[in-house]
């Protein structure tokens, strides 16, 4: 069996303490060097898969509804309604009605002059225009719902190259809807 | 927007998948220093992680 490489990191400089730091001892066995060594020979010639997802996206969809991309636009307009889904501190504990998702389709299957033109007419047209869109589906799709709508949001923020601390929607993580308004 | 040639509404309606590829590619040609893990990188870290979970 052959050893594991060892790959030591080096301690950093003497401070003045003259306190050593620890050193952080990471191992990679051959195989999994020889993995990032095909991944880094790949990456040279072959475009991004984020990239690609970017400019030439799969489209999601549940039953007949199909999501556009997510917009600047369409950020805009979910700003705009107040979406939480839109809050820079949407996370786990937010609470999203089945309202808020059937928002967000709205505004994810048509373009935003669209959106901001059925706004333009009311509240009660805009009520009116996710309820007719809530009447697509079932009750049982409000979960698939909910794992595509984190899934474009995911996706449209998958080029951005940031260290994990300013990372805005890693894996966003979609509550279950209350269910307390809309369908 | 204007330096490129575009259009706000033509902005606006861009997926931001698109707008964020080509802007780290604009700060690249810039000679810009990535924040974070670039593409190459996370290539490389997702092949180790599958390595990982699967020797």
């Amino acid at each position: 069996m052959s050893r594991p490489l060892q790959l030591a990191m080096p301690a950093r400089r003497k401070t003045r303490s003259r306190t050593a730091a620890p050193s952080a001892d990471v191992s990679f066995s051959p195989a999994e060097v020889a993995a990032a060594s095909r991944a880094r020979k790949a990456a040279k010639v072959r475009t991004p898969p984020e990239v690609i997802d970017a400019f030439a996206p799969s489209l999601l969809s549940v039953r007949d509804v199909v999501f556009q991309p997510l917009t600047l636009g369409s950020l805009m307009v979910l700003e705009r309604i107040g979406s939480p889904l839109a809050d820079e501190n949407f996370g786990p504990d937010t609470e999203v009605t089945t309202q808020d998702l059937m928002a967000v389709v709205l505004v994810l299957t048509r373009p935003p002059a669209d959106s901001l033109a059925i706004l333009g007419r009311g509240q009660d047209e805009w009520d009116r225009a996710c309820l007719a869109l809530a009447s697509r589906f079932e009750p049982a799709d409000i979960a698939a719902l909910g794992l595509k709508l984190r899934e474009t949001f995911t996706r449209a923020f998958a080029t951005v190259i940031a260290s994990e601390k300013k990372r805005m929607t890693d894996s966003p993580s979609i509550p279950p809807a209350t269910g307390s308004a809309g369908g | 927007m204007s330096e490129y040639g575009w259009e706000v509404e033509y902005t606006l309606g861009r997926p931001l998948a698109q707008a964020f590829a080509l802007y780290e590619a604009i700060k690249a040609r810039y000679g810009a220093k990535p924040a974070g893990p670039t593409y190459a990188d996370r290539a490389v870290l997702a092949a180790l992680a599958s390595a990982k979970s699967h020797p």
